[in-house]
């Protein structure tokens, strides 16, 4: 029951992340008139779990908390690298690391063992960019917390949070916003079972168009969002 | 984060002044020795940040100037969840270790803004006189809790029907004997008493105090009196 609470406490949006800042490519899309409604949005938000979220930061979330069970710092530290080189589009990129470097830190009164504490060390010293997905598969091993309830909570806040920004960015209403989450769990959970087995190594992410708005970003001039 | 530097908040809302004041207190903290940084949380775009940064060309290197977007939630961003804040401080200290203070901008917001003390050591509410003279007794923690009320903009009050005297009235009795003070950041009136309480808030970081000691916010949540902080308004 304890790690049932603290897994509900990491995947609520008030748990200090500076998520709230990061609409994961959106409003990106949005600037492009690439979605211009909620049926899009819908389409964008599962996409982006099948597509390029499951798949990388699933899988490391998932081989992290191994990785940590194991007390594989090396794997750890690889696998972030790995993570870290497949997001291209820069901000996508800062986000993550972003959200990794604020676990940790707000983390820091949660017990660990000397495998959070290496890859804490790691992360401050710079010689691993300390990922969210990976942070937080080490966060679930010292935690308790089962992978797919980690994974799960994971995918509901990246979500959420296109979601919320959605509603900032778009005409759609507060209940749109829910039925779309509610509709993306069967979709979280299919994808879940997918990944359960599948090694670092073979983590993949395919959505040029998000990746390719999100890179430009950067330079857009009127921005609401860090990413 | 391991802070170095005091932290100032600027908070108020759109239009107050933030940005203004920062832009004007620059110069007088660096004639007094102290080199300050800048974090500028913009809404929509880096308007804010951008603007400071051409004020200041040749007086303070771009670099030491970050916005923060803050996804349309400024309290958020300084409140209730700091992140975005403490990591551009955190990087901006360890850039710039010959900073002597950080002075972070929040977007403009309501009355109620306040900041984290995770975030700001003292903090100052920025207002204007042409938002009309009931500002003051509408309240807002931003208002009544702040170490600071800036009422700015004192010479548009004939243009827009504002009664001073009414302010300094409903911001002595609102304030419970925490400081207000008037000024005019276009014409600099005023200025040297902000800088003196900003250089008080610098001094007391200096002496150890630390900011959970002497935060209005927790003395207000713990009941505490505060008319021993009493200053008179300048007129």
């Amino acid at each position: 029951m304890l790690a049932h609470l603290r897994s509900l406490q990491l995947a609520d949006s008030a748990f200090p992340l500076g998520m709230f800042a990061h609409s994961h490519g959106l409003e990106a899309m949005v600037r492009r008139n690439l979605v211009t409604n909620a049926d899009e949005l819908e389409r964008l938000v599962r996409v982006q779990l099948e597509w390029s979220v499951v798949p990388s930061d699933g899988v490391a979330l998932l081989n992290a908390r191994a990785a940590a069970e194991a007390g594989c710092l090396q794997d750890l530290v690889a696998m972030d690298r790995l993570l870290f080189a497949m997001r291209w589009a820069s901000e996508l990129r800062a986000a993550s690391v972003q959200a990794g470097r604020r676990l940790l830190a707000e983390s820091a009164a949660f017990p660990r063992g000397s495998v959070m504490a290496g890859y804490r060390e790691a992360a401050a010293g710079g010689s691993t960019p300390g990922c969210g997905a990976v942070a937080l598969g080490v966060v679930a091993w010292e935690s308790g917390i089962p992978g797919d309830v980690a994974l799960a909570g994971y995918l509901h806040s990246l979500t959420l949070g296109t979601l919320n920004a959605g509603q900032r960015l778009l005409s759609i209403t507060h209940s749109q916003s829910q039925q779309m989450l509610a509709r993306a769990q069967p979709l979280m959970m299919d994808l879940i079972r997918s990944v359960e087995d599948r090694s670092w190594q073979d983590m993949c992410c395919f959505t040029p168009e998000l990746d390719i708005a999100a890179a430009g970003h950067e330079i857009d001039e009127v921005r609401m969002f860090a990413s | 984060m391991n802070r170095k530097i005091p932290h100032i908040g600027f908070g108020g809302p759109v239009g107050s002044g933030k940005t203004s004041l920062v832009e004007a207190l620059v110069p007088l903290l660096l004639a007094r020795g102290v080199r300050p940084l800048v974090i500028t949380n913009d809404i929509f775009t880096r308007e804010d940040g951008e603007h400071v940064r051409r004020a200041l060309a040749g007086v303070l290197e771009p670099d030491r100037i970050r916005p923060v977007e803050t996804g349309a939630c400024p309290h958020t961003a300084v409140r209730e969840d700091p992140s975005m804040n403490l990591l551009a401080a955190e990087e901006l200290e360890a850039q710039f270790p010959d900073a002597g203070v950080l002075l972070i901008e929040s977007g403009g917001d309501n009355l109620t803004l306040t900041f984290s003390p995770a975030l700001v050591d003292y903090q100052l509410y920025i207002i204007d006189v042409a938002a009309g003279d009931k500002i003051p007794r509408k309240r807002g923690q931003g208002i009544t809790s702040t170490d600071l009320l800036v009422i700015n903009k004192t010479d548009l009050a004939p243009h827009v029907g504002a009664d001073l005297d009414v302010m300094r009235r409903d911001a002595a009795i609102v304030r419970n004997g925490r400081p207000f003070l008037f000024t005019n950041c276009r014409t600099g009136v005023g200025l040297d008493l902000v800088l003196g309480h900003v250089m008080d808030a610098i001094s007391a970081y200096g002496r150890g105090a630390k900011p959970e000691d002497e935060s209005p916010l927790l003395q207000a949540a713990q009941g505490h009196d505060h008319s021993h902080r009493a200053t008179h308004p300048p007129r």
